[in-house]
């Protein structure tokens, strides 16, 4: 099942999407915030097939709905939508600036002074990080005519790399400065992390250059040495007269000790993925087991995919639902969920997205070219044993409280 | 000509004279912490020199770039892994208008990123693309 497009024409430099809006940073340092839901139907409403829009574009969860597996079962009314999907991927959907700004609901300088090297949306915060640190701006606020508050809050004047947020936390890599931990709220406290200020920790000293969750641990994953598990568990507290469950860190667990000589790793939630230059290794990571010293229980081998045609050095990677994304440096590949396809998309990418902790967009994949952004939505996750997959995410009803969603 | 190492040499731009030094310690490759350069001694001055005059210095550091007649870029060091590197990082560190340089790998560490301006300011002369310009940022490596 080929992923559906929607393409957008411009001058871009980043993007996020949450909560029905799309932020656009364009490389002359404006940001747009467009109404997401009602550009997509509006532009498309005699063109495509609304169901599938609202599916693939508007919410991306709407098939992933208990009772929605059930319907499946009935072979003819899957057949129907798979050939309302088959009909929409044959159709261009193409929207220029023009369209676009009929529903922009705001445009406004950049609120920090510099393009940002990441971002992230969490709990209608904007997270920015740029040379001079990290910022948060508010979004979403009903006091403000911007989309995103004009007045940016330092947080942080380390230098960093990239951002993920969860826990109430953030994730952060600082390439050689290491991995650290920006709490936001008053209620951390890590004994045995080395503690920068009131809510910072650093929690390794060796080079990030992306960091992802993996339930309550941190995977680290680094273009010049060892990527590494900073592993996480959770510890029970007798507080008073109530029990707390208080996240504590365990220990580092670099990637060679799950297997030996890999290139490039990468890991999010229960996956790992370790690449050589023909073959790909995942892991299952079983958060449950952090504790146990036999490390075999903690990473189970999966399988080994083998990629057969050489894109050159993996630059990078990440794991959605759909699949698991690889960049190569003239290159994207998406290795699909359902095991028989690998995407390629041959051209080389200035920045691309995936939303796997939102609730509506966790099927997008956002891919910032040259000229346009392109934002793919691939469909073949809902059809799927969710138990058995090994390339990608697992899905499940109950996931949202190990993998708070966001949006 | 012949250029000595770590000693001074006097550069001209239009409205002021500044110092460039070749250091040693960046020309052997023996120092297994230091990128070394793959480039003469001329050819480095001659990156400077650029550099300065395009406006590609800040107050204490500075950035530079050796383009070839094909547009394209050249390989100017090795990084400690010996990976090839075509960004010089310049610097000033006493602001004693006596600069020195080196490749830069900022793949590796937070300072031999370029600025944001100077970035800015080769994808507007084309001598790079958005694309290799993010990807610096985000410190990925790129074929410059």
């Amino acid at each position: 099942m080929q992923p559906l497009k929607i393409i957008i024409q411009g001058d871009f430099w980043d993007c996020q999407i949450y909560r029905g809006r799309l932020y656009l940073w364009y490389t002359d340092g404006s940001v747009g915030v467009y109404n997401w839901d009602s550009l997509v139907k509006e532009t498309f409403k005699n063109k495509v097939d609304q169901l599938v829009l609202q599916c693939a574009f508007i919410e991306g969860d709407l098939l992933y709905k208990e009772g929605i597996a059930l319907i499946f079962k009935d072979l003819e009314i899957k057949n129907v939508l798979l050939e309302k999907f088959k009909k929409t991927f044959e159709k261009e959907l193409l929207i220029d600036l023009e369209q676009l700004k009929n529903f922009e609901y705001s445009k406004q300088d950049n609120p920090v002074a510099e393009l940002p090297t990441d971002t992230c949306i969490y709990n209608n915060t904007l997270f920015t990080i740029t040379d001079l640190g990290i910022y948060s701006s508010s979004i979403h606020s009903r006091k403000t005519k911007y989309g995103i508050s004009t007045r940016a809050n330092r947080l942080w004047d380390c230098p960093l790399i990239s951002v993920k947020a969860a826990h109430n936390s953030l994730a952060l890599a600082g390439g050689d400065q290491g991995v650290f931990e920006l709490h936001l709220d008053d209620y951390n406290d890590f004994p045995n992390l080395k503690k920068i200020d009131k809510k910072i920790y650093q929690v390794s000293e060796a080079h990030s250059s992306l960091v992802n969750w993996s339930f309550a641990s941190l995977y680290s994953s680094s273009y010049i040495e060892t990527s590494f598990l900073a592993a996480f568990g959770w510890e029970q507290e007798q507080k008073t007269e109530r029990k707390e469950h208080k996240r504590r860190f365990k220990k580092i667990i670099p990637d060679s000790k799950i297997l030996k000589n890999s290139d490039f790793s990468w890991g999010s939630q229960e996956k790992i993925y370790l690449a050589n230059s023909n073959t790909i290794n995942v892991f299952k990571y079983v958060q449950s087991n952090v504790n146990l010293k036999d490390e075999n229980q903690t990473f189970q081998f999966l399988e080994t995919i083998p990629l057969t045609e050489s894109k050159g050095e993996i630059i990078s990677g990440g794991i959605a639902y759909f699949g698991v994304i690889i960049e190569f440096n003239d290159a994207l590949s998406v290795l699909s969920s359902n095991g028989d396809s690998l995407f390629t998309f041959p051209e080389a990418v200035a920045r691309w997205r995936i939303y796997p902790r939102s609730k509506r967009y966790e099927n997008h994949l956002h891919v910032i070219y040259e000229d346009r952004l392109v934002i793919y939505s691939f469909n073949h996750d809902y059809f799927i044993k969710q138990e058995s997959k090994t390339r990608g995410i697992k899905y499940s009803q109950s996931s949202s409280q190990l993998f708070p969603k966001t949006n | 000509m012949c250029i000595p190492e770590d000693t001074p040499i006097p550069i001209q731009l239009t409205n002021k004279t500044i110092h460039y030094k070749i250091v040693t310690v960046h020309r052997r490759a023996g120092n297994q912490n230091k990128c070394i350069w793959t480039i003469t001694p001329k050819e480095e001055v001659d990156c400077f020199q650029f550099s300065a005059s395009n406006d590609w210095l800040d107050e204490k550091q500075g950035w530079g770039l050796k383009s070839n007649k094909n547009g394209s870029l050249d390989q100017i060091g090795l990084s400690t892994q010996k990976k090839p590197l075509k960004i010089a990082k310049f610097v000033d560190t006493n602001l004693t208008c006596e600069w020195h340089g080196y490749p830069a790998d900022y793949c590796k560490n937070s300072q031999d990123v370029p600025s944001c301006k100077v970035l800015e300011k080769w994808k507007k002369n084309n001598l790079i693309s958005k694309t290799n310009f993010s990807k610096i940022r985000q410190r990925k490596p790129c074929n410059l």
